[in-house]
């Protein structure tokens, strides 16, 4: 006797977003795995995470940014 | 945040609607979840080429991203600080969450009996299904938790088995739940099965399953036998 699959049920799991990062413009990565992100006038900073996993947009339940802007003018984010 | 089929989608950190912030301001920003938010102008629909608006909200009808990106196929997630304001921030993470659907098989259950008769027995098989090469040893190795439960629907004992393609690892009912976290004994018990990605033997667990190194995984078939009483059948003489 088979073992019952869960067959016609909806069945979510949860992941976590990881992957690989890279850096790009004139950022750089700190010793500690942080990233420094500055801009000049001509210059701009960019850090991209390449998921693991496969997902659509909709499939999302949370991002969020981590950081901390450091002393230096008005900023947009 | 670009995806697959080329096109993106631009998501603003900060205050609502101008988004240029100080320092201050912005930090308060830093674990931010923008999914789901509806801040006018958080997200621009139109620059990535989804054919949007370059002020709208994740759910506003027709042009917000949910709509129009809802379907796309995540590529990378990038974060990027527009020059035009001389920022300068240290970037710790790019953090968040998804629900993805489940294998139908990772999850199985049936209940055995009647244990202080007899044993009862669980046989369980890896088809490969989550290998992903074409050698003799491709991958799709499955850890396999199993959970017993006993007559008050408590967790009974945990463990779990490493089955690789085409193996077969055999469990006695009455092992399993001699190893009782309770230090209880039952007689009946429903067994839960859920199959996860597994690489070695040794790092086999079914105590800690962890949604990014160990996802669920396809390949499961299980078997059960238990122990009934013959039926009883009442003969009349006429």
């Amino acid at each position: 006797m088979a073992l019952l699959p869960l067959a016609g049920q909806t069945c979510v799991q949860t992941v976590s977003l990881s992957g690989a990062y890279t850096v790009g413009g004139i950022a750089t990565q700190n010793p500690d795995g942080s990233f420094d992100m500055p801009t000049t006038s001509t210059g701009y900073s960019v850090v991209t995470l390449t998921p693991t996993e496969t997902f659509t947009f909709s499939q999302l339940t949370s991002l969020s940014v981590n950081f901390t802007a450091l002393a230096g003018g008005s900023t947009a984010g | 945040m670009n995806f697959t089929n080329g096109k993106a989608l631009l998501i603003y950190l900060g205050d609502s609607p101008s988004f240029i912030d100080n320092d201050t301001q912005l930090d308060a920003y830093s674990g931010f979840n923008v999914i789901g938010n509806n801040d006018s102008g958080r997200y621009d629909t139109a620059t990535g080429l989804l054919g949007g608006s370059p002020s709208t909200t994740y759910s506003a009808a027709g042009v917000g991203a949910l709509a129009l990106a809802g379907s796309l196929t995540v590529a990378n997630i990038q974060y990027v600080e527009d020059p035009t304001y001389g920022q300068h921030e240290t970037l710790f993470s790019i953090g968040g969450a998804a629900q993805l659907a489940c294998p139908e098989d990772a999850f199985q259950l049936r209940y055995v009996s009647n244990l202080g008769v007899g044993d009862s027995v669980i046989n369980i098989s890896n088809d490969g299904a989550s290998s992903s090469g074409t050698t003799f040893s491709p991958g799709g190795n499955l850890c396999v938790g199993v959970y017993s439960f006993d007559e008050n629907e408590e967790l009974l004992s945990c463990c779990s088995c490493f089955v690789t393609p085409n193996g077969l690892a055999n469990l006695s009912a009455q092992a399993i739940n001699a190893t009782s976290i309770s230090g209880g004994t039952t007689t009946s018990s429903v067994i839960k099965l859920l199959a996860f990605q597994g690489t070695t033997a040794a790092s086999c667990t079914g105590a800690t399953i962890s949604s990014t190194a160990s996802p669920l995984a396809s390949g499961l078939h299980a078997w059960g036998t238990t122990v009934h009483a013959l039926p009883v059948y009442w003969l009349h003489r006429h």
